[in-house]
């Protein structure tokens, strides 16, 4: 549909047919005001209302849709795709405050591959491709999120909160239980990183860097940390605060290389 | 076939003499009419003129209705494009209809400024009881005027508090702010109350404000060394004052130790004193008390009303709600929010609440911090953190602990220059300078709108100065004090390390500075 399909010629071919308006120049006055005024105000008042439908509205416009909509969105992202995307507004909403809601954030902007690991040995990330937007269908991307446990304690992890008494040490997580660990802070669950692998991003510029925290900080519940952003380009890592400590192929200190952006 | 107009054509706004010759006469020739046939005066080129202002006309609502569907232009998030003369459509002004339409989200109106006034009577008469309104009416030096805002009676020979209210609605673009010092002189506008006098004292410690049910009272007490503090006192074991466990927090630090002494002096001069009030258990698991000191004669803070872009923020908050459930009456039951779904919780709940800091702890796993406050900062009434610290608690959430508090308030003054003015305006100079100044550290100038650990502008206040009305000149350094380090630079707040303070500047230009006159 275009605005083609809704022009009008009505006050223009009704005031050129009443009797009163009679002769050709006369007719052809009347026709070229009821135009400038009826008609064309017709038409521009039904592309007012196309504009703010995503399917029909201009570059302009679905920037500003998906603005108020809030919808993530990558710099090159093809203004069609924003398009298809900004009627299911309300379900992307649906998942604030989840990690789900914050790999569809970063996938959004243009992050895909990101892994959310949490302290309490969780680790979450989102396979694709994510279900087409199809006007009439309903959305719905849980079966992508793809929940895993981290790798197991080897030893028992003491934390360095202690009780009152000093010297009493703090609890206990036992070996072989699921863990990420940040520090030996065993009491601060809440907090997570977001961890990219494989060599996706070896650099992060300033701008990269901002879009992730503004993304990550938008669908977060606001009572979990994020302690960071983590680019692994090779190697493996562990522990990440305040940066990574990482671990070599063969299992030896040293060997891997970990970009590490603060949040 | 018509060319759809383009997002640029639609939000122009073009004169009646751009549509004549770009529409209108354009339309004629195209259809063969040599218009500059035309005559000037007669018939069909009047009628073009009255065809070309119609259609101005049609284009300003066109463009209206285009820009007020954006959001991000009714709520000021950003402005429409110029035309090619240079206009830019505000559509602001339909926010309010839009956030009660689209949201249900009424505009938080402008709110009084209320005082606790005490009216001294040395006179044998009573007076009373007076009904609120203009029947009693103060005035502060700065000009503002408080009307009754209760029903009181004056007893003869005695003092008697009372509730005031100022003559209008906040409202800083007009200069309506009514942020006048405790202790201030002040006048009594109503004169058939012989013997009366009024005075706005600031106690020495603000109400204690309680989040909760149980019937235990807690008073402070002693004298505060370096005020301001906030203090806050939670309940970690039920029971009778001497065996109920609690703990407390000056500044937004660290809780305490558990405490079980029913008097304790906590710390910077306060002594803190529990009692059962005939309450057995008296003091609640959970519960929390606030008080700060000094104490204000303010018990609410005025606000101007809500402005676009804050209604905007509030309205765009409620998005994110959409991942909560719900219980049987609609009412959210948050499980966890996000940042900006507190900050929606928070403003929708009270209309003193302008500004909401929301931040997970860096040390407590599930404990959100979240930081209330008035008008450019301003620190909000102990009753009002513990009103929302309570509407927060109602929602029972799973496993977050929303940790209300409000902005502490950081001593300012001004010294070290010399004003010089006219004779004639010294008085006026003195009284705008002040009220340009009370804008400025009350986050109100328009310009330089200042917030919750704001940056004092060195440049900025000096300007104030050297632009009041009346000054011809200004001589010496202007020195700014603050927690007892004088500067001569920009000063950044908080002066207490990971505290959230707001500037409060309490002098009056005329005792800042010193003045000659010409």
């Amino acid at each position: 549909m275009s605005v083609q399909g809704v022009s009008s010629s009505l006050y223009e071919s009704w005031i050129t047919n009443l009797k009163a308006v009679q002769g050709t120049i006369r007719k052809r006055i009347f026709g070229a005001f009821a135009r400038a005024l009826g008609d064309k105000t017709v038409e521009w008042m039904t592309q007012v209302n196309l504009e703010h439908m995503p399917s029909f509205a201009s570059d302009q416009s679905i920037a500003l849709i998906a603005s108020e909509r809030q919808l993530d969105t990558a710099p090159s992202e093809a203004t069609s795709a924003i398009a298809a995307r900004a009627p299911f507004w309300l379900q992307l909403a649906q998942f604030s405050g989840s990690g789900l809601g914050i790999l569809l954030g970063l996938h959004f902007t243009g992050f895909d591959g990101a892994y959310l690991v949490q302290q309490n040995g969780l680790a979450l990330t989102l396979t694709l491709p994510l279900p087409a937007f199809t006007l009439g269908t309903k959305w719905d991307p849980t079966p992508n999120l793809v929940v895993t446990n981290c790798s197991q304690l080897t030893g028992v992890l003491t934390s360095n909160v202690t009780p009152p008494t000093w010297m009493t040490p703090g609890r206990s997580i036992p070996a072989s239980q699921p863990w990420w660990k940040f520090d030996d802070n065993t009491d601060f669950c809440s907090r997570f990183a977001v961890v990219f692998t494989a060599n996706q991003y070896p650099s992060l510029s300033a701008a990269d860097q901002t879009r992730m925290r503004n993304t990550i900080s938008k669908w977060r519940p606001a009572k979990a940390t994020c302690v960071g952003i983590y680019s692994l380009s090779s190697g493996q890592m562990w522990q990440t605060l305040p940066t990574a400590a990482t671990w070599g192929h063969a299992g030896n200190w040293g060997g891997s290389v970990v970009s590490y952006a603060g949040v | 076939m018509m060319q759809a107009p383009s997002f640029t054509d639609i939000i122009a706004v073009p004169t009646q003499d751009e549509v004549l010759n770009q529409e209108v006469l354009p339309e004629a020739t195209r259809r063969s009419l040599r218009v500059t046939d035309w005559n000037p005066g007669g018939v069909w080129r009047t009628s073009a003129y009255v065809i070309a202002l119609m259609r101005a006309n049609a284009r300003l609502a066109i463009a209206t209705l285009m820009c007020a569907l954006f959001e991000d232009y009714v709520f000021g998030k950003s402005q429409p494009p110029a035309d090619a003369d240079g206009n830019v459509l505000d559509v602001t002004g339909w926010a309010a209809l839009v956030a009660q339409q689209r949201y249900g989200t009424p505009i938080i109106d402008a709110t009084y400024t209320r005082r606790t006034i005490t009216l001294t009577n040395t006179s044998l008469s009573s007076y009373g009881p007076l009904q609120p309104g203009p029947s009693l009416m103060i005035q502060f030096p700065s000009g503002n005027r408080y009307v009754l805002d209760q029903v009181v009676t004056i007893a003869a020979n005695t003092t008697t508090t009372a509730t005031f209210r100022s003559e209008f609605p906040n409202d800083s673009t007009a200069g309506l702010v009514y942020n006048d010092m405790a202790g201030s002189t002040l006048q009594m506008i109503t004169s058939n109350y012989a013997g009366v006098t009024a005075s706005n004292p600031a106690p020495p410690f603000s109400p204690v404000a309680h989040a909760g049910t149980g019937l235990g009272t807690i008073t402070p007490s002693g004298t505060p060394t370096s005020p301001p503090h906030s203090v806050a006192i939670r309940i970690v074991t039920s029971g009778v004052a001497g065996v109920a466990g609690w703990q407390y927090a000056i500044d937004g630090a660290a809780w305490s130790a558990t405490q079980t002494s029913s008097s304790l002096l906590i710390g910077d001069g306060i002594t803190v004193t529990l009692a059962d009030n005939s309450g057995n258990p008296s003091f609640l698991l959970n519960e929390v008390y606030y008080f700060t000191t000094p104490g204000s004669d303010i018990t609410q803070v005025g606000a101007d009303v809500e402005t676009p872009q804050a209604l905007g923020a509030r309205c765009r908050g409620l998005i994110p709600a959409i991942a909560f459930p719900q219980d049987s009456n609609g009412r959210w039951i948050p499980i966890s929010p996000t940042a900006s779904g507190y900050e929606t919780l928070v403003r929708n709940a009270n209309a003193n609440v302008r500004i909401v800091l929301v931040a997970p702890d860096g040390t407590v796993n599930n404990k959100v911090n979240i930081v209330i406050a008035g008008n450019g900062g301003a620190p909000l009434a102990s009753v009002d953190v513990a009103n929302m610290q309570q509407f927060l608690a109602a929602f029972s959430m799973e496993t977050d602990a929303p940790n209300v508090s409000t902005s502490t308030g950081r001593a300012v003054s001004l010294s070290g220059l010399t004003v010089t003015v006219p004779s004639s305006q010294l008085t006026a100079s003195q009284t705008s300078m002040t009220q340009r100044l009370q804008k400025y550290f009350g986050g109100l100038d328009a310009f330089t709108p200042i917030s919750i650990n704001p940056l004092l502008d060195y440049d900025y206040i000096l300007s104030l100065v050297r632009t009041t009305p009346g000054v011809t000149k200004v001589s010496g350094t202007l020195t700014i004090t603050v927690n007892s380090v004088g500067y001569t630079t920009d000063v950044q707040l908080p002066a207490t390390p990971g505290a959230f303070e707001s500037a409060q500047w309490s002098q009056s230009a005329s005792s800042a500075f010193s003045w000659t006159t010409t």
